[in-house]
């Protein structure tokens, strides 16, 4: 937890000056959430504020003061997600056989990646496959949630995430 | 020793931390949302706390500057609906003139009307012989049809004041005073 109990009754009381605080707390780690699942700079931008807004507005359903990281988390993903709600276009694959996308490169090629560069060439996939591999191999959700979160099946989501590593694999095989 | 490494794992590592710098701007705009500011709404409330701030402030001079503004747009109004028109036809023995222009001058004494008269508006006589003038004083006026160069009319007729056509002598004046007149106007023949 990144703010005091007093901080959060501030922000209850709708008190500017503690959500100033609560916002300075989680800016960076949700502008963070935000990139990696934005197509750019801009629009990461936009999900960051919309995402603090309904943190604001909604904090009142908080059931418990020490569950706040989980949460503001929660929501800044879900904002992202129907921030592209129109655009995620699944194909339904209910017999894929996934291989092993295992690629492996040496860890000091890998290293040599700026963060920028690595996040240019995740926000460059498709909004579906972006969303799904965040979603599973970065926030840790399971496929079974995140079928759930993008109303998809299971098969579905598992397709999406292979094809973004396959996807991933291609570009860095490319620069590396 | 070199470790190998897949591309799900070095993402993993690489983001499961990453906390860049925020937008600068972004507290300020979520800020005007959460607590938008007063003055920039157009509600009545806004408007009401907005001259409650100027009484407080005894700053009077937004409202000095919009009473100035209320009263000017009632001048405007005011002297718009004084103004009238004057209108008729424009006739040729018993037939009116098929186009002409109709000329409007203002008498500023009426003792000497021909020393003292100045053109104010002219205005295309139509082909059914209509002419108006709009917007006009109240005050004293000669009206003058001039039938359209080069028609048959001008052979046989003169341009003419108002009232002349009975009479070579002087113009008569008219007088506008809080109306809108008619004036049919008969061309002197040759």
């Amino acid at each position: 937890m990144k703010v005091s109990a007093e901080v959060l009754d501030q922000c209850l009381l709708n008190d500017p000056r503690g959500q100033e605080a609560l916002y300075k707390a989680y800016a960076s780690l949700m502008f963070g959430i935000c990139l990696r699942y934005a197509h750019n700079r801009m629009e990461a931008e936009d999900i960051l504020q919309e995402g603090f807004i309904k943190v604001f507005k909604n904090l009142p359903q908080l059931h418990s003061k020490e569950a706040i990281d989980g949460w503001i988390r929660r929501i800044m993903v879900n904002t992202a997600i129907n921030y592209y709600t129109q655009q995620l276009k699944f194909q339904n694959e209910v017999s894929l056989k996934f291989e092993s996308i295992d690629a492996t490169f040496q860890e000091d090629a890998l290293s040599k990646l700026s963060y920028n560069e690595l996040l240019r060439i995740l926000q460059g996939l498709p909004t579906g496959y972006r969303t799904v591999f965040n979603l599973f191999v970065i926030d840790g959700y399971n496929h079974k949630e995140i079928s759930e979160m993008l109303g998809i099946s299971e098969n579905t989501s598992k397709s999406q995430l292979w094809r973004a590593k396959a996807s991933l694999k291609k570009i860095l095989t490319r620069i590396l | 020793m070199q470790e190998k490494d897949t591309i799900e794992e070095y993402y993993r590592k690489a983001f499961t931390e990453f906390e860049p710098p925020p937008p600068e701007h972004a507290w300020g705009k979520i800020k005007d949302v959460m607590h938008p500011p007063e003055t920039k709404k157009g509600s009545m409330e806004g408007l009401k706390k907005g001259f409650a701030g100027i009484y407080r402030s005894r700053n009077l001079f937004p409202l000095l500057a919009a009473a100035a503004m209320v009263l000017l747009l009632i001048m405007i109004f005011f002297s718009y609906s004084n103004k009238h028109s004057i209108r008729g036809h424009a006739y040729a023995g018993e037939a009116r003139i098929c186009m002409g222009t109709a000329y409007l001058f203002k008498v500023y004494d009426k003792a000497k009307p021909l020393d003292t008269v100045k053109l104010i508006r002219s205005v295309l006589v139509d082909n059914n012989g209509f002419y108006q003038f709009s917007g006009i004083d109240n005050g004293h006026y000669l009206i003058r049809i001039n039938p359209l160069a080069g028609s048959e009319i001008t052979r046989n007729y003169i341009p003419s004041y108002y009232n002349q056509d009975s009479a070579s002598g002087e113009a008569m004046v008219i007088r506008i005073q809080n109306e809108d007149p008619t004036f049919d106007i008969h061309l002197i023949p040759r």
